[in-house]
């Protein structure tokens, strides 16, 4: 099983961010993390190959800081690392992003792709779904299980949906978005480290894989501004006796909330 | 023309297509188009008595295998669809359906992708559209500029008025095979006890401070005396007492319902990014330094085993009265 996995770089999801005074752009004074969803991605790869044998590319795209993820994956049991670092990346929309990743992936030879199911940044979750659809394979999305039938050429795998879950079968080459819960992730070793110190990451730019600024497609929106949440809460903080505290809490449930 | 991807559920339609529905409208006066509705799959001749004033028109587009939603298999029927059709904005529910769609979607129809979006607002005849950023803790407001297939946040959005006139109903035959679909749904897990968080009204929620999955019990009474639903923290979720399903923040789901009951949670960053929309916040807590205290409407300082039972006991005494019980 060859296995591409894409990932991306996004704030520490325990940061607290703020806004910079033109209220367009996030202060950048934050730690940078694997996007959470992505670490499944990675796990769910090397498992899959430990198995089956074969290889595992991780791919990221952006303007910078991609080394360090990259990293981190090849020290837990990834092979090669591809990095398509370009200044024009910079505040590219999705679907585009999409476009580079398939520009990219149309070279190498692949069995599946795995992708975190969404940023933990954006949070869209466009990325892994318009990938699938340049590449004209079939797309699982939020997988929480994953099962690989080489032999076949197929794959099972389960997916959450309102109210329960749904088992879908599909043929390989595939892709599959990742869902906290498919694994248990696990450490890097020290050799793995030391490997990932070594490795040499294939760094390419948009003019190596044939694409041009005007290739990208117009993105319909701009954006305005940044914001902090509206936050009107009343904040009254109760103490004492309980019975007290529950009979005004009561009340507020009837006459605020009105749902009594 | 706007158009609306309606969703259903067990044999009605999801609140959300109702959501989706009063979505389009807003976006429907500034760029001065009609609104339409799809349906997509067999029988949906009753479902569609219910949303037929508020629409101008409903498609309803049949072919069996559009019963259960494949992503490529609606692909590929809208798809072809809209190729003699203009359209303005496509707006698609923000569900486990919706997000495997909507990239899809723009790809096929060559058109700009926004997903969770919470709100439409027209500033000097530009539409701006809202949506959260890192699970909630920043907004980001975008001026739309162009054609786009937009993906709603369930609970979001109001239902619309209904109008005087009735929708034009049409029906579409779609060709589809087999082999369109590419992923072949084999099985469907219904668990019967478990709704969606993120489609309801009140949620009771419980972080490390319940103390292990006995600990729910209670929770789950106090949801079901409110007619609501639990959730849990990611500390919870992580100790392994309750499904990552329920889980609410930044690597869970991101929920607005009308009431928010938070009992044992501290209050971390990413818990509450999944939360503050909520309309209405009650925290439980020991701590009377919690951080989510910050967050809430009402505190309540004290031991979650001994407060939630008395709010039980006072919430059945007035239902009971109202009842007409003694």
């Amino acid at each position: 099983m060859n296995i591409i996995v894409c990932l991306k770089r996004v704030p520490d999801t325990g940061a607290r961010l703020e806004i910079e005074k033109d209220g367009m752009e996030l202060k950048p004074d934050f730690p940078w993390i694997l996007n959470p969803y992505d670490e499944f991605a990675i796990e769910e790869a090397i498992r899959i190959k430990e198995r089956f044998g074969g290889n595992v590319t991780l791919i990221t795209v952006g303007p910078e800081g991609g080394e360090e993820i990259l990293k981190r994956g090849v020290a837990t049991g990834a092979d090669v690392e591809v990095y398509v670092k370009d200044p024009l990346l910079q505040g590219l929309d999705e679907i585009n992003i999409a476009k580079v990743l398939s520009a990219v992936i149309s070279t190498i030879p692949f069995d599946m792709i795995l992708c975190g199911k969404q940023g933990t940044d954006s949070d869209s979750g466009v990325v892994g779904g318009a990938l699938a659809g340049l590449l004209d394979i079939p797309l699982v999305s939020a997988v929480k299980r994953l099962n690989i039938l080489p032999e076949e050429r197929q794959a099972h795998a389960l997916r959450e949906v309102e109210g329960g879950a749904e088992v879908v079968e599909c043929p390989l080459p595939a892709l599959f978005t990742t869902h906290k819960g498919l694994n248990e992730l696990r450490y890097p070793t020290l050799s793995g480290i030391m490997r990932a110190k070594k490795q040499e990451i294939r760094c390419l730019d948009l003019k190596s894989i044939g694409i041009a600024a005007n290739h990208f497609s117009n993105r319909n929106f701009r954006r305005v501004g940044l914001s902090y949440p509206l936050l009107n809460r009343r904040g009254i903080i109760l103490k004492g006796d309980i019975k007290r505290q529950v009979q005004e809490a009561v009340t507020f449930l009837k006459d605020e909330v009105r749902i009594l | 023309m706007i158009w609306v991807l309606g969703e259903t559920r067990g044999d009605a339609l999801a609140p959300v297509t109702y959501e989706a529905l009063g979505a389009g409208r807003l976006l429907a006066g500034p760029f001065k188009r009609g609104l339409s509705l799809l349906l997509l799959g067999e029988g949906m001749d009753d479902l569609s008595k219910g949303v037929l004033k508020k629409a101008d028109r409903i498609y309803l587009i049949e072919h069996k295998l559009l019963n259960s939603y494949t992503g490529y298999g609606y692909k590929k029927v809208l798809e072809e669809f809209f190729k003699d059709k203009d359209i303005s904005a496509l707006i698609i529910p923000g569900t486990s359906m919706g997000r495997d769609l909507a990239p899809l979607l723009s790809v096929s129809l060559g058109l700009s992708c926004l997903t969770n979006i919470t709100g439409v607002e027209v500033i000097n005849n530009t539409v701006h559209v809202k949506r959260p950023l890192y699970g909630g803790k920043i907004v980001e407001t975008l001026a739309l500029e162009g054609s786009a297939v937009i993906s709603i946040m369930p609970r979001s959005f109001k239902e619309p008025e209904a109008s005087e006139r009735q929708g034009e109903l049409i029906r579409v035959e779609a060709r589809l095979t087999e082999e369109d679909l590419r992923v072949r749904p084999i099985e469907v897990l219904r668990e019967i006890e478990r709704r969606e968080i993120t489609e309801a009204e009140v949620l009771v929620a419980g972080g490390r401070g319940v103390g292990g999955p006995e600990g729910f019990h209670i929770l789950e009474e106090l949801a079901s005396a409110l007619g609501g639903l639990t959730a849990a923290s990611r500390g919870a979720v992580d100790a392994g007492w309750r499904t990552h399903a329920s889980q609410v923040g930044q690597t869970g789901k991101v929920v607005s319902p009308k009431l928010y009951i938070a009992c044992g949670i501290s209050g971390a960053p990413q818990h509450i990014a999944g939360m503050r929309t909520s309309r209405y916040v009650i925290a439980i807590n020991k701590d009377p330094n919690a951080p989510i205290f910050r967050e809430a409407d009402l505190g309540i300082t004290g031991d979650l085993f001994e407060v939630i039972p008395e709010v039980i006991k006072e919430i059945r005494e007035i239902k009971g009265i109202q009842e007409g019980k003694p």
